[in-house]
């Protein structure tokens, strides 16, 4: 294995877009159908005031869901890992740029994990962590969309298929048997 | 029922009373909630109108139905939870995956252990259960990674395993890279 691991091989699919984007959407469909046909009903009577205070609102609505959306989209594009030989490089940012490097051996669990909707689209999220807490925290990430890239002590690597997240996971496992740390940082 | 075997699982197996307990821990809180829902409103209707006592025993009867399905499903979740209960103690790393619907599944390397410990709460006393809970420094690790409703003999062995293979790893890990002072 000398060739370096990156996104390309095993890439955060097109579908995490629209999966962590899911709700937001939903509503707005949702949200659009009860509007035209409440429309529909306020159009014939005389409250065309408070229909349009309600369309505006709907365009707001639309607004940000819409730029929720790009966000997601551009997050992913710029959302860059790499499994090199010692260290896991991740980079992200849309405007300012991060980056971050985590040696094998202080990698304190992997986590996978699948939600509903990652049950749906057969997708799973593969999370790496060690013990820093400082790195990456750029303020706390929005709790509505799932984020992609890291903060505190997490690499998140969200959308990846469920097959490809359990390689993903064996060759850093590997990593981390082949490169341990001199001193331990166990208490026990 | 088909079992997620390990051959950890196997030699430590967990508890089929594990259901049980899970269901009835479940139903007691099911039926705290439903009752306070119940009583808060029984209270409110009474003080509008006396007369309403009658059709309210009968609302009481209501929440009964529901309630046994809400028991028999649960238990048949249970069940399948516990099926699918995967743990295993590999060369290297430990792994531990639950959840029938929304799989979690954790691997820690056994350097990066940071404490073993063993807990019984009240229903686990009742039913004899021991949950074992090991953690690394992250948050995740210490929400997901423990073993619950372990018999007592499965609880300790398998921690005494754990605490010898952690032992093992870092004693080995400290002896290739750093030259041992001899004792005088």
């Amino acid at each position: 294995m000398n060739e370096i691991i990156t996104e390309k091989n095993y890439p955060v699919q097109g579908l995490w877009v629209f999966k962590s984007n899911f709700v937001s959407l939903f509503t707005l469909l949702f949200s659009s159908l009860i509007f035209f046909l409440a429309y529909d009903i306020y159009d014939t009577s005389e409250t065309s005031k408070d229909s349009e205070a309600v369309f505006y609102i709907f365009l707001l609505m639309v607004g940000l869901s819409i730029i929720y959306f790009i966000d997601t989209i551009l997050r992913r594009a710029n959302f860059h890992y790499s499994i090199e030989e010692k260290f896991l490089t991740v980079k992200q940012g849309i405007l300012s740029k991060q980056q971050r490097h985590i040696p094998y051996g202080v990698i304190q669990n992997l986590f996978i994990k699948q939600d509903l909707l990652d049950r749906i689209f057969g997708l799973a999220s593969l999370t790496i962590e060690n013990a820093s807490q400082g790195s990456g925290a750029l303020g706390t990430p929005r709790q509505q969309v799932e984020i992609v890239g890291f903060f505190g002590n997490r690499v998140i690597i969200p959308g990846l298929t469920q097959k490809d997240a359990e390689i993903l996971k064996g060759i850093i496992l590997q990593k981390m048997k082949e490169n341990p740390i001199d001193d331990s940082q166990s208490g026990l | 029922m088909k079992i997620a075997y390990s051959k950890t699982r196997e030699q430590f197996p967990l508890s089929y009373k594990k259901i049980i307990k899970k269901t009835i821990a479940s139903t007691i809180k099911i039926t705290i909630l439903l009752l306070v829902i119940w009583g808060f409103l029984a209270s409110m209707i009474i003080s509008i109108d006396p007369e309403m006592i009658n059709w309210l025993k009968m609302v009481l009867f209501g929440i009964l139905g529901p309630l046994f399905l809400f028991i028999l499903l649960t238990y048949l979740y249970q069940r399948w939870y516990f099926a699918v209960y995967f743990y295993d103690l590999t060369p290297d790393f430990i792994q531990i995956k639950k959840g029938p619907i929304t799989p979690r599944e954790i691997t820690i390397p056994y350097e990066r252990v940071q404490d073993v410990y063993v807990d019984q709460d009240l229903l686990d006393r009742i039913f004899g259960l021991y949950d074992v809970h090991l953690s690394s420094a992250t948050i995740s690790s210490g929400m997901e990674a423990h073993i619950d409703g372990l018999e007592k003999q499965a609880a300790e062995g398998l921690r005494n395993i754990l605490l010898q293979t952690v032992q093992q790893k870092i004693s080995k890990n400290r002896n290739t890279n750093t030259p041992t002072i001899k004792a005088q």
